[in-house]
């Protein structure tokens, strides 16, 4: 044996494509949208005809092509529905973004059935059956409970090899002929009068296919045959196409019944989150925004947009957050389906100290942040930012995100020998009273629970702030001590005369 | 048999040895940034635990302050992060710029929050290990109100993510367990100028330490402005 035929038999080179095929397709998506259906016998119809069936709808006795009747007087609890078109192509965008977890190269060949190249993986997946193994692992947790990858080093191949065999399948460059022998010749995909005429001539696999002499196909059986022959030997020369990767991450439920309540609409959009977030973990990606889309029984259309204050999977606190979008805004009529967009947004990232401690995953703290936008509403939760124009009015607002820019205060008045000082604690808002007024000077407050007599007074310290708003606010600020020892901060409001407790030194 | 009694006897003429008691955990402390304060403290508010500062009598008793500079001591020198549960709504981010906090190391939760949901509030906060210190201020509450299990899960809670909890009371709450270091403060003792008529500050006194406050930047900001005119 020669080295270069050495090398051509050697199994130890790397295939370079890999094919995921979902079989009955159809029926997987449709089990997918809705598991409950799993242990049933559900049939998938294509007009009248049933088209596709589940393991215990064949244990029962239903074949593909049967009628509706012929079904159902097999098994009379067999569940007989066509896939919606939204449901397999939501099906099928899950099956791309599992292909294009493991590769950026991929091709949709049609729906059910993808191809990526597998060039550069051999680093994260040393072994193709293992890269196979994953794949299938991938499939699995998103639903598609029967799969099978073909590995190969041409699109056709991978598809043939993934097409005859059950589960894993991996075939090595120049063993082609051998591996493709047990396989079925319907495997190889020949148009419907080709494999007429080979059940005709008792070719039911590929070895008796691989026997016949190759210019006798030619001439005897066309130019398909002939292709068919030289792809079985591994001769494929088919150009692979990828597409870019989709940004569309939809998920839809249809259902038999309508909804009324939110509680059990909040568990069925649980199941479907799940859904949608594995695809996005699959990617990489975290949620930023949701937008829920009702469809309703009077045939309207219900959408609920949610904006999460930063990026998060955290599926139970979305889903509180929608119960209140939902108890704010309900739909106006009961539920018969849904749909379920996300848009994508990539993980924060954060560069740890090299000498310092462990510092916490960046994603805990978006994941609180939305938590907590949940409990006290996305307003009220965020990093603190001054706005030096309005120190009156709203004299800081919340942003969900630090901000890249120095703080002001870096070059502030801090030192750390500096002595401490005494804070405000304001009043949110300012309280009225009413003072006992001496030379204009305040003396005593009159009522309420700062009542007192005042012992020592500073001020007035005047003050104009936004004159050029509505805002306009003018007065004075006084700083008061009581007799019991409260020190307070009055505001005196000189356009409507009105006295007012901005705060209390604590 | 002889066997055995011989090891019986290797057995028996080993010396008993008996294990040294496990060291005394040495809890690590969030300094306040107040030397006198962290003196009596050891060192400042201990992680893993519930510290309370809380009124002996009055509204004006430094609570406040203390808290206020334990946030800009650790996000301005420990480059550390604070959560601060603002459930009154009485703080002024504005003093905390202005003193040198750095504003992005600081988590505000804000609004007029009910007891229910501040407590959610602070048990998802604090079972975060993001933070080294969380400030909740509660000091619109009457008093609080959470039962002495509450309280036990929230100290379980914080000795898993060893975060320093720092709550503003205005009274010492029931159900509290030993091991939580409350600090009670009498009132401030002011002190006046006569002369200008200008508050200087305020004795923070307490029987374990005592400091001088002078009058915080926001009075003085405005305090330059009108002094002249005053």
């Amino acid at each position: 044996m020669d080295n270069g035929q050495k090398e051509k038999t050697s199994p130890t080179e790397r295939p370079r494509f890999a094919c995921i095929l979902i079989p009955s397709f159809p029926l997987q998506a449709l089990l997918r949208s809705n598991p409950s259906l799993s242990q049933k016998k559900v049939c998938v119809l294509d007009g009248d005809i049933v088209a596709f069936c589940s393991s215990s709808a064949l244990a029962s006795g239903i074949r593909r092509g049967m009628s509706i009747a012929q079904a159902l007087s097999t098994a009379k609890d067999a569940v007989l529905c066509n896939c919606p078109p939204e449901v397999i192509s939501s099906a099928q965008s899950a099956l791309l973004d599992i292909a294009f977890s493991f590769s950026p190269l991929v091709e949709p060949i049609q729906t059910g059935t993808v191809v990526l190249d597998i060039l550069g993986t051999q680093k994260r997946f040393p072994s193709v059956f293992g890269l196979g193994a994953s794949i299938e692992a991938m499939c699995k947790k998103n639903l598609f409970s029967n799969v099978r990858v073909g590995i190969a080093d041409g699109v056709k191949l991978s598809i043939v090899t993934a097409r005859a065999f059950e589960g894993v399948s991996v075939m090595f460059k120049g063993h082609e002929a051998s591996h493709l022998s047990k396989a079925p010749i319907e495997s190889l995909a020949p148009s419907l009068s080709l494999l007429a005429i080979f059940k005709k001539l008792g070719i039911h696999k590929v070895s008796d296919l691989l026997r016949l002499n190759p210019k006798g196909i030619g001439t005897r059986l066309g130019n398909e045959a002939l292709q068919l022959y030289l792809l079985a030997n591994g001769q494929d020369n088919t150009v692979f196409n990828p597409v870019t990767p989709t940004m569309t991450f939809e998920e839809t439920l249809r259902l038999d019944y309508s909804i009324e309540q939110a509680e059990p609409l909040i568990f069925l959009l649980g199941s479907v989150m799940e859904r949608l977030f594995i695809r996005l973990d699959g990617r990489g990606f975290l949620c930023s925004k949701l937008v829920l889309s009702l469809q309703l029984e009077n045939k309207g259309c219900h959408v609920i947009p949610l904006e999460l204050p930063r990026p998060s999977n955290d599926i139970k606190t979305i889903l509180q957050l929608f119960k209140l979008s939902l108890d704010k805004n309900p739909p106006p009529s009961p539920v018969i389906g849904f749909s379920l967009e996300a848009t994508p947004a990539k993980k924060t990232i954060s560069q740890a100290h090299l000498l310092g401690p462990p510092e916490p995953e960046p994603s805990s703290i978006d994941t609180l942040i939305v938590k907590l936008a949940s409990i006290v509403g996305a307003q009220n939760v965020g990093y603190p930012v001054c706005d030096e124009r309005k120190y009156f009015s709203g004299a800081f607002f919340l942003t969900h995100e630090p901000s890249d820019l120095p703080s002001l205060s870096s070059e502030g008045s801090w030192q750390s020998d500096k002595k401490p000082i005494i804070a405000l604690r304001k009043f949110n808002p300012p309280k009225e009273i009413s003072v006992l007024l001496r030379d204009g000077v305040p003396v005593a407050i009159k009522e309420g629970y700062f009542r007192g007599h005042i012992n020592q007074c500073a001020g007035p310290w005047f003050m104009e702030a936004s004159w050029w708003s509505n805002e306009h606010r003018l007065g004075a600020f006084y700083d008061v001590a009581l007799g019991d020892g409260r020190i307070l901060r009055l505001w005196h409001d000189l356009v409507e005369d009105k006295w007012f407790i901005d705060g209390v030194y604590d | 048999m002889r066997v055995r009694e011989e090891i019986q006897k290797i057995i028996a003429s080993i010396p008993q040895v008996k294990w040294a008691t496990h060291p005394k955990e040495v809890l690590k402390a969030v300094p306040s940034g107040i030397l006198e304060l962290d003196k009596a403290l050891g060192g400042g508010f201990p992680k893993g635990r519930i510290s309370i500062l809380y009124s002996d009598g009055s509204a004006s008793a430094g609570r406040f302050s203390i808290a206020l500079h334990t946030v800009i001591k650790i996000t301005r020198e420990e480059e550390g992060n604070v959560a601060w549960i603002d459930a009154d709504g009485s703080l002024d981010p504005y003093l905390l710029k202005q003193y040198g906090a750095d504003m992005r190391r600081i988590l505000l939760v804000k609004g007029r929050i009910p007891p229910k949901k501040a407590l959610k509030v602070l048990e998802d906060i604090v079972g975060c290990t993001f933070f080294q210190i969380v400030v909740c201020s509660l000091l619109s509450w009457k008093n609080l109100v959470w039962s002495p299990s509450v309280f036990l899960r929230i100290i379980k809670t914080i000795e898993k993510s060893r975060v320093a909890l720092l709550l503003l009371c205005k009274q010492k709450p029931d159900g509290l367990s030993s091991n939580s270091c409350c600090v009670a403060l009498p009132p401030l003792k002011p002190v006046f100028d006569e002369r200008h008529r200008l508050f200087l500050g305020a004795f923070l006194k307490s029987p374990k330490f005592s400091t001088f406050l002078p009058y915080s930047a926001s009075s003085s900001f405005y305090l330059l402005e009108g002094g002249k005119d005053g």
